[in-house]
């Protein structure tokens, strides 16, 4: 009897060890904990940030191009960030696409990354849109893209929100409304970036 | 005929075969392989170009970070655009020894006299940092010079039986080199047969930017 509750209790034992805890990556033991949390400079927001994406549609590749804008002498932060300007000038997408179309092999090769229903079958950056394919930091932290694939050509849409989850929902539900296609190629940035750029 | 009964808990030899049992069942259970908690996304590169600081009327724009060629060079191992072909030679980790203007063949790809010389990807380390992807076996890293010295790193990716895509490997090494200020050092990635070919270029010698390498040279 006694054998017997000892072989129970290796054997309660042995099966926590077996549970799906016991297949997890352990614990990481660097979780900073010694150092103090890196404090900003809480009266002055980071400068309002506009994303843009852009694609090079012969290589897929994906650019974002961050514009931060001065705010002006009134502007007044937000709920912590500083606003973005009502309007922005079509001067600002132009800029980012010039700095896709000097990367690629064919400049007609970049687009704007949020494209139009049968943009697979007419790849014009007529068939996108500079203003959905942008992110501004007064009204979201990350953008996110979603895409599916046409043969070897991505085609994809631009979502903005409030995390990386929301900004790849919005990004994934646009694209699947558009296109009627599963969008499982995502991807996502933040809209500030890790490290403040210092001023010149 | 023997009839399963139910083990009778008060013998020892029966808790035990029991205990046996059950012991190499949670060993097999605990040396399966762990099953994915749910299939990984594919995830879609966003390549980040450097920041642009506009003024507040939104008139005029500069890049938000200054950079200079020592931000180019700590990616290229200590290459450098304008270092003749012996110096770039004598900065790779496995120099080729024996590297000169005169003893380089001049480059069919050009009007101009630009001389070249290539060495296996995977004999140039300090040029292939950050490339995690697979590089078929014929991949090279091109240097290409004028009389005045370096003016572009072109990455040429072949794929192979043992590597089929070299798409991952070429994102790597554009996405570093994306992130240098135009003014510094300008990259290109185009297509060309079935290469992928990251061209990495001096800004200052813009004119021989636009010309791209077609496999069909090769």
């Amino acid at each position: 009897m006694r054998n017997s509750l000892h072989c129970v209790a290796l054997l309660l034992a042995l099966g926590m060890l077996a549970t799906p805890a016991a297949h997890a990556a352990p614990t990481p033991f660097d979780l900073n904990l010694d150092l103090p949390p890196v404090i900003g400079e809480s009266t002055k927001p980071p400068d309002c940030t506009i994303v843009y994406l852009t694609t090079d549609t012969s290589t897929d590749d994906v650019y974002a191009e961050r514009m931060m804008i001065e705010p002006s002498d009134n502007a007044v932060p937000v709920a912590g960030r500083m606003p973005c300007p009502a309007r922005i000038p079509p001067k600002l997408a132009d800029q980012a696409m010039a700095d896709c179309e000097v990367r690629a092999a064919d400049p007609k090769h970049c687009v704007f990354a949020d494209m139009s229903r049968g943009f697979e079958r007419e790849r014009s950056i007529n068939n996108t849109a500079e203003n959905t394919a942008r992110c501004a930091s007064d009204t979201a932290t990350d953008i996110g893209i979603a895409c599916w694939k046409s043969g070897t050509l991505d085609v994809c849409n631009v979502g903005c929100g409030q995390s990386v989850a929301e900004a790849v929902a919005q990004a994934r539900r646009r694209c699947e409304a558009k296109h009627r296609q599963s969008c499982p190629l995502t991807g996502s940035l933040p809209i500030i970036a890790a490290t403040p750029a210092p001023k010149q | 005929m023997i009839e399963a009964g139910p083990p009778d808990w008060s013998r020892p030899r029966a808790g035990m075969r029991i205990a046996r049992d059950l012991l190499l069942a949670a060993a097999l259970f605990a040396t399966a392989p762990a099953l994915p908690v749910r299939a990984q996304q594919p995830a879609k590169r966003i390549l980040a170009m450097p920041a642009l600081q506009w003024d507040s009327t939104l008139s005029s724009f500069h890049t938000a970070r200054h950079q200079t060629i020592a931000d180019f060079s700590a990616l290229t191992g200590g290459v450098g655009f304008g270092m003749s072909p012996s110096e770039v030679d004598n900065a790779l980790a496995d120099p080729l020894h024996g590297v000169s203007w005169d003893s380089l063949p001049k480059s069919a790809d050009f009007t101009d006299d630009i001389r070249s010389f290539q060495l296996p990807l995977a004999r140039a380390a300090g040029l292939r940092t950050g490339i995690a992807g697979c590089t078929g076996t014929d991949s090279t890293v091109v240097l290409l010079f004028r009389r005045q010295g370096l003016f572009r790193i072109s990455y040429r990716f072949f794929p192979d039986a043992s590597c089929r895509d070299v798409s991952g490997a070429a994102s790597d090494i554009f996405a570093r080199f994306v992130g240098i200020d135009r003014s510094v050092a300008l990259a290109v990635h185009y297509r060309t047969g079935s290469a992928d070919v990251v061209d990495v270029n001096d800004p200052g010698v813009s004119y021989l930017v636009p010309i791209r390498w077609h496999a069909r040279a090769q």
